[in-house]
């Protein structure tokens, strides 16, 4: 499957205004706690990953800077060198590593809700 | 940007590999340590301070795309300036970097 350039432009600027936003609430929630120290307290992250609306905020969060960042990167590598083989293995390499970073991260999520806090 | 860009590519990486020792309670206790250390500090408030840079002058490289703030097509005549470099976006891009200083002060204020 092909994407044209102009897409993957949209798909680039749409992923770095969304990231924004959300990455600015989820530094925000880290110092939101008075200290910094107790907002990484094992049972408060735990409590975060177990909540429904912050799961997700952190799963948008995974795919929109997992997208954007090895986009740029796609980007950076292709503008020093250029040909089909080059180009063929830096947009598998980049999209194969996007992927494989939002799946650990999002087994990461999912196997938080399962621990038990007492 | 992308100094910047790598920069918070390699930060995010690490950040969701050290976000999976939530999995186990000693783990996340020992990789606490490097957080709570002063380079731990010193890489979180760098990332603070790249991450504003980027995301500010992000949203003018996207203006400029659009064609916004890059001025009207001119013969190049001597002296020749870069018309899509104008006063404006030159302030753009003083005030981005004052902008990312205040986030790292407000940073290393927070963490030290």
């Amino acid at each position: 499957m092909r994407i044209r350039e102009s897409h993957i432009r949209k798909i680039h600027y749409s992923t770095a205004l969304g990231a924004i936003g959300l990455v600015a609430l989820h530094i925000s929630v880290r110092f939101s706690t008075g200290h910094f120290a107790s907002s990484l307290s094992y049972e408060f992250v735990v409590a975060n990953y177990q909540t429904l609306s912050y799961a997700i905020l952190l799963e948008l969060i995974l795919i929109l800077v997992s997208v954007h960042g090895f986009n740029g990167l796609r980007g950076i590598f292709l503008d020093y060198r250029s040909g089909f083989k080059y180009e063929k293995m830096v947009n598998w390499g980049c999209f194969i590593a996007a992927v494989s970073l939002i799946a650990y991260g999002t087994a990461t999520i999912i196997l938080a809700n399962f621990i038990e806090l007492y | 940007m992308r100094i910047s860009g790598i920069y918070l590519l390699v930060f995010f990486i690490v950040h969701v590999i050290h976000a999976a020792s939530i999995l186990d309670r000693m783990t996340w206790g020992q990789m606490l340590f490097l957080t709570y250390s002063p380079t731990g500090f010193v890489v979180l408030s760098v990332m603070i301070a790249l991450g504003t840079f980027h995301a500010i002058n992000g949203i003018r490289l996207m203006f400029q795309q659009g064609g916004i703030g890059i001025g009207t097509p001119t013969r190049p005549d001597y002296p020749y300036r870069i018309q899509s470099m104008g006063k404006k976006n030159r302030l753009c891009i003083y005030v981005t970097m004052g902008v990312s200083a205040l986030a790292l002060y407000f940073a290393l204020d927070v963490f030290f």
